[in-house]
């Protein structure tokens, strides 16, 4: 790769780097000199990106070709005469590429091997046209079975349907509808420009909506022929990457909970996002997507919303605790999971009569070690028959998933499930969301810059705005230590100064200073330096390989694959071995940041 | 004493003197005390302990009043010099508060070799003594021997020779999580039985038994943890602390309710039992509740030495 490309991805933004690395690892050097290419310039056509890559013409069009197969790159046909292409960016290719290893393992756990292999075919292949795939199997059975497969992956969503505008930038898309809609709405003497363009929009937002959602009717999509419900052959299917990010924020939810409440409750939780996860809101809506339309970050949190409000309305995304009963995994045992009274008093279990002699003697058992393990054993016998409270006999009964799931709602200071009516309940997608960057951030302020900071930290964001003294008044440390800290949170650019002079010179020594944490921008910041390291990890592994170059080139030989053992010295084998580990250990790394990028890009 | 007192000196000041230490007497209060009704008369004798220093003059507002003082204290400055004297006055007059030494120094119109000389000989002779000050850690603040310094100066409990002392917060902060704690997961810190789940048990939403302050208030002072006097706006504070560490929740419509965190206490490491073996999970629930990485989990990871990834190597790029 050119050296000065190289460099530009590397610099211009933390995205370039990622994707540019991870073209270059998946689909080689011509594709991730294009993707650099289309970032830094945005939309080329085929010629100017040969020009600017200097990599000849022929293969640019071979490479766009599969980059376009595998939905890294949008193209857009000009309408006027000269009918010039345009390629930009698509970065859900590129995500699927990020997350292909997670994605195939989640289906292979859910689905099973063969669910997991179609999902690998089809992301290797982009995309695939359903009779294609299918017509590779010659036996009719196992025809069959790829089809209620497809049939099942596709009606859960993992695949759906791609049609011809998804080849296409959503913003040039919203541009012709908005445009024609402008033509058509006239121009009136009795009513205001902004007025007419107003109306426009919301026409248009209409007609982008339904054509978004054309081809997506049963009908197009199956064939229920001989009573048996199958996908029509002629569709085309892709990989649904916004369903996979579903599946991950229900993953950190669900870690969430875990911290804050518990294991058991967690895993109540995890069955109830199951239920609804596959309705659940889209990450972006595409109206998000498309520059200039939703601009005022109030108006933005207010679409949010109304797209949350009119799923609960639905009744998309509401759950009740029958539905979690269902979904719940029979490995998870509940009983004692909440504690009744019966912990406080285990006597109470006791027939009444005998209550008071009971005590009594339990007093006297608990000075001595022994005899409390023979206490034990008395009380085990009861644990079926008698929880007044809590009915503790069935590990999934339906009292004790109610004490979860309120739990959830109400158990702790974070709002995890909302209850709409008794018994029904529905997830407040949109404020999870930031409660669970914010926590996520602070778990890494205190695993990065130590527990210290991380109390400023929280003590800054309730003070809202504040100075040293007053904050080292509040989380009572030195103000050396508080103002060390400041320092290093001001450095990694997360606490924000604010200069308040007291002269009209602006004397340095007269003035004195507040700090601020401001939660937007350091996410964003947060989510840059994320995807960097990701990035950096990818050109690691690429950088040791290449230092091993000879070796590994060696083991790719013809003669020496299979035979390793007896070709190689034992020196080889042994920094082979290495080298293996180390591949693995900075997989590992670059997916605990994955988990980590995933959460802030919710 | 260097001057004899006149009968009716001493009977003055001995009638002022049954009052307690502090009692202003104004003019008429003095006549009535050793039954004269000339102020002549009284105005000689007062003379006359003032010039003994056994009386104070006190302006309070537009009056002027007198104050007794001890024949000791008396003794004391007489022994001392003028300068002395003076310096003496301002530094009792501060009270508690003290006394900064520049402010001596304005306020006597001495100059500063004199202020320091005086200073030195009546720190010498343990009528004065030199503290510090948490709020200016520079100055040199001067106070009367006898007295303790008052908690602007001292910074309050939390203050140990006007350092904060955080080991002693530390210590207190980690008994308070612990209580309140033991009070929220009471059973993450015991063996395991048979009637508690070893993966989770909680208090249902409804559960009310939270600590308040007056409770950790209680246990702090019935396990004597410690001798220095607290508030119950000490231990809020303390309390506050302990939410910024995320250690501690506000119990949500409540005020002065607190309960732990879950978190605090799986990083404290308990609540971790059902990861060991023969802790009564079977193999199965251990694999169905083992979850992919979250950054809470951060305490089971294992500290790298190689191909290090930094938060921050793209600001240093």
């Amino acid at each position: 790769m050119d050296e000065t490309i190289t460099e530009a991805a590397k610099t211009q933004s933390t995205y370039s780097f990622l994707y540019t690395s991870i073209a270059q690892t998946h689909l080689g050097e011509v594709a991730s000199c294009i993707i650099s290419c289309l970032i830094s310039n945005g939309r080329l056509t085929s010629k100017e990106l040969s020009q600017r890559t200097k990599i000849p013409l022929k293969s640019i069009k071979s490479a766009l070709v599969s980059l376009v197969q595998l939905n890294c790159v949008y193209y857009w046909t000009s309408k006027d005469s000269a009918k010039t292409v345009h390629y930009s960016l698509n970065e859900s290719g590129l995500l699927a590429f990020i997350h292909s290893g997670d994605i195939i393992q989640h289906i292979k756990e859910r689905y099973g091997d063969d669910a997991a292999e179609i999902i690998q075919n089809v992301l290797i292949n982009g995309h695939v046209k359903v009779e294609d795939y299918l017509g590779q199997y010659e036996d009719l059975e196992v025809r069959m079975e790829k089809q209620t497969l497809f049939f099942k992956l596709f009606s859960e969503r993992w695949l759906v349907r791609l049609q011809p505008f998804n080849f296409s930038p959503i913003d040039d898309i919203w541009q012709e509808v908005f445009q024609e809609c402008l033509t058509n709405t006239p121009r009136t003497t009795t009513t205001s420009e902004i007025k007419r363009v107003a109306e426009a929009k919301e026409k248009a937002k209409a007609k982008l909506t339904t054509l978004l959602e054309s081809g997506q009717s049963p009908q197009d999509l199956y064939d229920s022929k001989d009573g048996i419900k199958k996908l029509q052959p002629h569709i085309i299917v892709t990989f649904n990457v916004s369903r996979f990010q579903k599946h991950l924020r229900t993953n950190s939810l669900v870690n969430f909970a875990k911290s804050r409440i518990g294991l058991l409750t967690a895993k109540v939780y995890e069955a109830a996002l199951k239920v609804v996860e596959q309705n659940s809101p889209e990450l972006r809506h595409p109206f998000l997507e498309i520059s200039g339309l939703i601009n005022d970050p109030e108006e933005e949190k207010f679409f949010i919303n109304s797209i949350e409000n009119k799923l609960v309305d639905e009744r998309k995304i509401v759950f009740n605790i029958r539905d979690v009963m269902r979904t719940l995994s029979d490995d998870i045992d509940l009983r004692n999971s909440i504690l009744t009274h019966n912990f406080l008093k285990p006597q109470l279990k006791k027939r009444p009569l005998e209550d008071s002699e009971e005590e009594a003697t339990k007093k006297v058992k608990l000075e001595n070690d022994q005899s409390v393990t023979i206490k034990n054993e008395g009380e085990s016998s009861d644990v079926g028959n008698g929880n007044a409270f809590t009915d503790n006999s069935d590990p999934h009964s339906l009292t004790l998933i109610q004490h979860h799931l309120k739990l959830l709602t109400s158990g702790t200071a974070i709002q995890f499930l909302n209850e709409i009516s008794p018994g029904t309940f529905s997830v407040p997608y949109a404020y999870l969301t930031k409660q669970i960057k914010q926590y996520n951030f602070e778990s890494l302020i205190k695993t990065t810059l130590g527990q210290d900071a991380f109390r400023i930290l929280r003590c800054l964001k309730s003070m809202k705005l504040s100075d040293e003294k007053t904050i080292s008044n509040a989380v009572l440390l030195k103000e050396k230590t508080v103002r060390n800290e400041i320092y290093q949170l001001v450095k990694a650019n997360f606490v924000e100064i604010q200069e308040v002079p007291r002269s009209a010179d602006r004397a340095a020594s007269k003035t004195f200073f507040l700090f601020r944490f401001k939660e937007w921008p350091s996410n964003k910041f947060l989510l840059n330096s994320l995807i960097y390291s990701m990035a950096e990890i990818i050109n690691n592994v690429q950088d040791f390989k290449a230092d091993h170059k000879i070796l590994l080139e060696k083991c790719e030989r013809e003669d020496v694959q299979g035979h390793e053992e007896e070709l190689l010295l034992e020196s080889e084998l042994k920094t082979l071995l290495g080298l293996q580990n180390r591949e693995i250990n900075n997989i590992g790394k670059f997916n605990r940041i994955k988990t980590l990028y995933d959460i802030f890009s919710l | 004493m260097s001057v004899q007192l006149s009968e009716k000196a001493l009977l003055l000041h001995g009638k002022m003197s049954e009052s307690p230490t502090s009692t202003l007497f104004n003019q008429q209060e003095l006549q009535d005390l050793v039954h004269i009704t000339k102020p002549v008369e009284l105005l000689s004798i007062a003379q006359e302990l003032i010039n003994s220093k056994l009386v104070k003059l006190v302006k309070q507002g537009e009056e002027l009043k007198f104050q007794a003082v001890s024949v000791t204290e008396a003794s004391k400055i007489t022994q001392m010099t003028d300068e002395e004297a003076m310096v003496y006055s301002y530094i009792e007059a501060s009270g508690r508060e003290g006394i900064w030494t520049k402010t001596i120094k304005a306020r006597t119109n001495l100059h500063q070799h004199v202020v320091a000389k005086c200073l030195k000989s009546l720190e010498g002779q343990r009528y004065i003594k030199s503290i510090k000050s948490v709020k200016h850690p520079t100055r040199k603040i001067y106070m009367l021997y006898n007295l303790q310094p008052s908690i602007e100066i001292t910074g309050g409990p939390w203050f140990t020779d006007s350092e904060l002392d955080t080991e002693f917060i530390d210590s207190l902060v980690t008994v308070i999580w612990r209580f309140a704690a033991s009070k929220t997961f009471p059973s993450a810190f015991q063996q395991p039985t048979n009637n508690v789940n070893p993966i989770q048990a909680t208090y249902p939403a409804t559960h009310t038994g939270f600590v308040d302050l007056d409770q950790i208030m209680e246990f702090i002072s019935v396990n004597k943890i410690t001798n220095i006097e607290l508030g119950l706006n000490d231990i809020r504070s303390l309390c506050d602390v302990l939410i910024f560490d995320d250690k501690l929740e506000l119990v949500s419509h409540t005020t002065d309710t607190y309960k732990a965190t879950w978190q605090s206490v799986i990083e404290a490491g308990f609540g971790r039992g059902y990861l060991e073996q023969g802790s009564g999970v079977s193999e199965a629930t251990r694999k169905a509740v083992v979850t992919s990485f979250s950054i809470f989990d951060h305490y089971q990871t294992v500290e790298e030495t190689e191909d290090l990834a930094y938060l921050d190597s793209w600001t240093h790029q």
